[in-house]
């Protein structure tokens, strides 16, 4: 539901807004199989069909779990004289998946603009178009958090057998922590909008620094005391900066032919501030958090740096050796041991993405170039393939032959790699017919498009380019599925 | 214009009220812990649950039955069995390196055993807890306390100096790491006040649960490795102890030849799927695929075998190093268990292993075991067989060593020749030696997860084996895994580690 309101008082601009949002998300879902069919006929359309005396624990189960988002939100936008903008935003969201006492969330938000082009001294400047920005606003995270987390619940669990009998299970599902609250982030910034040479060169420039506050994340906890090793809370902050550049420039402009240059660079850097916190009113040293394969939340480092075990060499019995870098004759496996040692993040420092486009009369030519880089990646998967210990029972790399490992107890850096790649993304040339003279037809073009044609990069796995998709265990290559490439041909006809 | 405004206002508070803005978390599939464990019938499921911990599951969980847990980690380490690396790729390194003894405090099993623990722990704390809350039964209490002394005791065998706590609401500052000695002395005082609490009744609603028969077995236990523990012996109060147990009236199942029992003895019985009551103390319940299972038959059998056998695949796993198979006498009927040459299913197995590492053991090398002939329900995943925790004939070996320690060989004799007797065996022609009765609970209790801990008190653990040389003292403790540590820097990792 929303509510807008506008208006204009000579120079005064003003533009309103209220907005009530609720949302609800059901997640809902059942599972059952069996077994011992009478044939193999009717598969699972008819699980009847089965033994149904041969039931066993697991094959009947289903769940239910919902959350809900309320939003009530402000907003004023107010111009003067068509230079000056500001604008002024207030919400209260309150999420049923956090803590008793801790639903809501106040979330202000304040930004200022000026249209330097407008004023009456940029009027015979090279300008066609100058704005300055900044902001700073406050946002909430809620949606990385499962529901039920704040709750201490008993869920079933199988059989067990008590009294001379089997009977139901039941047992504490989680740990629980009923401080949960919303996650905050704090972020300011300034940009600049451009474009001068009769709007042939047009560009942005933004920087920001973002704070994340009362991080939400699985964290690591003892167990004892807990039940389980992991538990959510909001524990520790990070902080996010960033610079920004998109440059667009028509270096020739004229009937038949037609040059730009596009292109954008983003260089990211954060840096996890803190760790320490409470839990359930439990002082916590949660530092060196598991993030991915040897990589963790170290606190003044990088998000997902590597702190990893330095491989040495391969005994004479195809052992891995691993340094022992304080030399008290151990190495350690652990978080914090100080075998480990620091090489980058799984995080990238930098994309950038480089689009030409060419007009000539009727034909057309364009290519997208991307890459990011000054990441590290873990190939597990050729972590997995190496090893001659599993010749017989599985396959191993070609390169595992001239390697010699025959077996590792270690994740070391052997496996880790740099992740910078470039990436055509996108070819197409066309060629365009206008047909001014048909009495049906009023256009066609024909075209060939290719995707994911090349791909520049030492990385030796399938693609440095990997899904992240939440959770833990980032910046680890367990095998993905493979980018397809593709060459398509396309006609394109247009009908009066 | 000032009107217009206040409409606004007006509009939007109207808006705001009408809007609801309940988020309220709702549960549909689970239930809420305190609601549920305040009733009678909760407090008995907290209880039922603890029993839930002890069987064994995958992914290492549970006493004994299933793999990667407790049972590996205290029979691998010893001389009884091991999972070699095949030459054909098969199985992972982790068992030999028990074997060898150099497992690592970031092994997998080393971690599993103490997460196990830990979680069982803490379910029996829960138990304790809300039997108190739900004024139950003095038995049922003493129940859940017995339950949290035998965690305890495992944890003080196994890992030396623990985290200890009763209440499972304390914080992670007030968890202390107790000593070895702190451990035992609660255990101990835990199980003095609490056993004579629990009730007499042997199997029905009791089997597979502690009464007190099984209190005083595991009492027994924790007097006879009272040395080890606290440099202090307490022989003369494991005798004593398990004269209280004896009072339960138990006695050695028959051994005789009898074609319908497991192996064609009915001594195999006692590891059979339900465990017979005259021998058996404490059994561990297992219905394969409902309540835990027991894999260790079908993990010792090669593949085709399995298949012969019992139309499933075996793991062609678990071996008996050749040197512990030797020591058994011919004529033994508990030599009937291991299988050497030509088998069903066109396999025949060679005693001998040389590499249990790198390159590994040939597919068919290795001594194995059918002490735990699969029963039915069984499939892949294992067989149904019970698990003894405690039986008789441990118990009356273990007052035989505690009489020849306390220097009375002549009253150790009937009890060590007749558990050989049974056995078919002759009786000894002298009394006993402190080693004879070593070698006999090797010959009877193989396979029952008792090799570790008799191997340390009687000094044999650390000697060289098959596969490596003398063992460092440090090994007699298991590290505290690299997980625990890293969760929790107050903890002291173990000397040596």
């Amino acid at each position: 539901m929303s509510l807008s309101y506008k208006n204009i008082f000579g120079v005064h601009h003003i533009d309103a807004l209220a907005l009530y949002e609720w949302q609800q998300q059901t997640y809902q879902g059942n599972f059952s199989q069996a077994r011992g069919f009478f044939n193999n006929e009717t598969t699972y359309n008819a699980l009847q069909a089965g033994d149904l005396s041969d039931v066993r624990p697991g094959d009947i189960s289903s769940y239910k779990n919902d959350r809900s988002l309320v939003s009530f939100l402000g907003r004023i936008n107010y111009t003067l004289m068509d230079k000056y903008l500001v604008s002024v935003s207030y919400r209260r969201d309150g999420s049923s998946v956090f803590g008793e006492n801790n639903k809501w969330g106040d979330f202000p938000a304040a930004s200022v603009a000026w249209r330097i082009d407008q004023e009456s001294f940029m009027e015979d400047g090279i300008f066609d178009q100058l704005k300055l920005r900044g902001g700073f606003g406050i946002t909430g995270n809620q949606q990385g958090l499962f529901p039920q987390q704040s709750l201490s619940l008993v869920s079933p669990s199988g059989i067990t057998y008590f009294g001379g009998e089997q009977i139901r299970n039941f047992q504490i599902s989680q740990n629980s922590n009923e401080d949960l609250k919303w996650e905050r982030k704090k972020q300011t910034n300034i940009g600049v909008d451009f474009s001068l040479f009769e709007s042939r060169l047009s560009g942005t420039i933004d920087a920001y620094t973002a704070t994340t506050d009362d991080l939400l994340f699985n964290y690591t906890v003892p167990q004892p005391p807990f039940p389980y090793n992991t538990i959510a809370a909001n524990v520790g902050s990070i902080r996010n900066r960033g610079l920004e550049f998109a440059l667009s420039y028509e270096i020739i402009r004229n009937n038949d032919l037609q040059l730009t240059l596009g292109g954008n660079l983003s260089l990211l850097d954060n840096e996890v501030l803190n760790l320490s916190g409470s839990i359930n009113g439990v002082d916590l040293n949660t530092n060196y958090i598991p993030w991915g394969s040897s990589s963790f939340l170290i606190e003044g480092e990088a998000i997902g740096t590597y702190a990893i075990l330095q491989h040495e060499s391969i005994n004479s019995v195809g052992v891995e050796v691993v340094r022992d870098v304080n030399g008290d004759g151990i190495i350690d496996q652990g978080s914090r041991s100080p075998d480990r040692v620091m090489e980058g993040s799984a995080l990238p420092t930098y994309n950038f993405a480089f689009n030409p486009t060419l007009r000539y009369r009727n034909f057309d030519f364009s290519m997208l170039w991307r890459g990011s880089g000054g990441n590290k990646i873990y190939n597990g998967l050729r972590q997995n393939l190496s090893l001659l210990e599993s010749l017989g029972s599985s396959n191993v790399l070609e390169s595992a032959v001239d390697l010699g490992l025959f077996t590792s107890q270690y994740g070391s850096d052997l496996w880790l790699e740099d992740g910078d790649f470039v990436r055509l993304e996108n070819l197409t040339v066309g060629y365009n017919m206008l047909l001014e003279e048909s009495q049906f037809l009023e256009s066609v073009r024909l075209s060939i498009t290719g995707t994911n044609l090349l791909l520049i990069t030492d990385y030796s796995g399938v693609d440095p380019e990997l899904n992240f998709n939440g959770g833990s265990g980032f910046g680890g290559d367990f095998g993905i599925y493979p980018r397809t490439s593709s060459v398509a041909l396309g006609l394109q006809v247009k009908f009066k | 214009m000032k009107t217009k405004y206040n409409i606004v206002i007006g509009i939007f508070a109207m808006f705001l009220s009408s809007c609801t803005n309940d988020v309220e978390e709702q549960v549909y599939d689970k239930f809420q812990a305190d609601e549920f464990y305040t009733s009678a019938e909760g407090a008995d499921v907290a209880l039922a649950a603890v029993y839930a911990q002890v069987g064994g599951n995958w992914d290492g969980v549970g006493y004994a039955g299933a793999d990667n847990g407790w049972y590996d980690l205290n029979t691998m380490s010893a001389d009884e069995q091991v999972i070699p690396h095949r030459t054909d790729g098969n199985w992972q390194l982790d068992f030999a390196r028990l074997y060898i003894h150099e497992w690592l405090p970031s092994d997998l099993i080393v971690n599993n055993t103490w997460n196990w623990l830990y979680r069982s722990v803490f379910s029996a704390n829960l138990a304790v807890e809300q039997l108190q809350n739900a004024e139950a039964s003095q038995a049922k209490i003493a129940e859940a306390k017995v339950l949290r002394s035998f965690f305890y005791y495992l944890l003080m065998d196994d890992y030396g100096n623990v985290p200890f706590y009763t209440q499972n609401n304390i914080t992670v500052e007030e968890l202390p790491q107790s000593s070895r000695q702190e451990i035992y002395d609660f255990v101990v005082s835990e199980l003095e006040e609490n056993v004579p609490n629990l009730v007499n009744t042997k199997g029905g609603e009791y089997y597979g649960r502690f009464n007190m028969w099984a209190g005083y077995a595991l009492l027994a236990k924790v007097y006879l490795n009272a040395e080890v523990y606290t440099g202090t012996a307490q022989w003369q109060a494991c005798i004593n102890t398990i004269e209280k147990l004896e009072a339960g009236g138990f006695s050695l199942h028959p051994g005789a030849a009898n074609a319908s029992s497991l192996n064609g003895y009915q001594y195999y019985d006692l590891f059979g799927d339900e465990l017979p009551g005259d021998e058996t103390i404490l059994a561990m319940f297992a219905t394969a695929n409902t309540v835990s299972r027991n894999i260790y038959g079908l993990r010792s059998l090669s593949g085709p075998q399995g298949q012969a056998l019992f139309g499933v695949n075996g793991w062609n796993g678990s071996i008996v190093p050749e040197r512990f198979y030797n020591k058994y006498a011919d004529g033994d009927i508990r030599k009937v268990q291991f299988l050497v040459g030509e088998q069903p299913g066109g396999v025949t197995y060679t005693p001998q292993v040389s590499s249990l590492d790198n390159p590994g053991a040939a597919p068919l090398a290795g001594v194995r075991s059918i002490k735990f002939y699969p029963v039915p329900p069984l499939d892949g995943g294992g067989g149904s067989n019970d698990f003894p925790i405690f039986r008789y004939a441990d118990f009356m070996l273990m007052k035989a060593e505690c009489y020849l320690r306390l220097g009375d060989a002549s009253a150790a004799k009937p009890l060590v020749d007749a558990v050989r007797e049974r056995a078919g065996l002759s009786a000894l022609e002298g009394n006993p030696t402190l080693e004879d009765v070593y070698n006999e609970r090797g010959f009877e209790l193989n396979w029952e997860g008792q090799r570790r801990q008799d191997m340390i008190r009687f000094g044999t653990f650390l000697e060289p084996n098959d596969f490596r040389g003398q063992s460092s003292e440090y090994r007699e403790l298991f590290p505290i895994p690299t997980s625990a540590l890293d969760a929790n820097p107050n903890l002291q990792q173990n000397p040596g580690y």
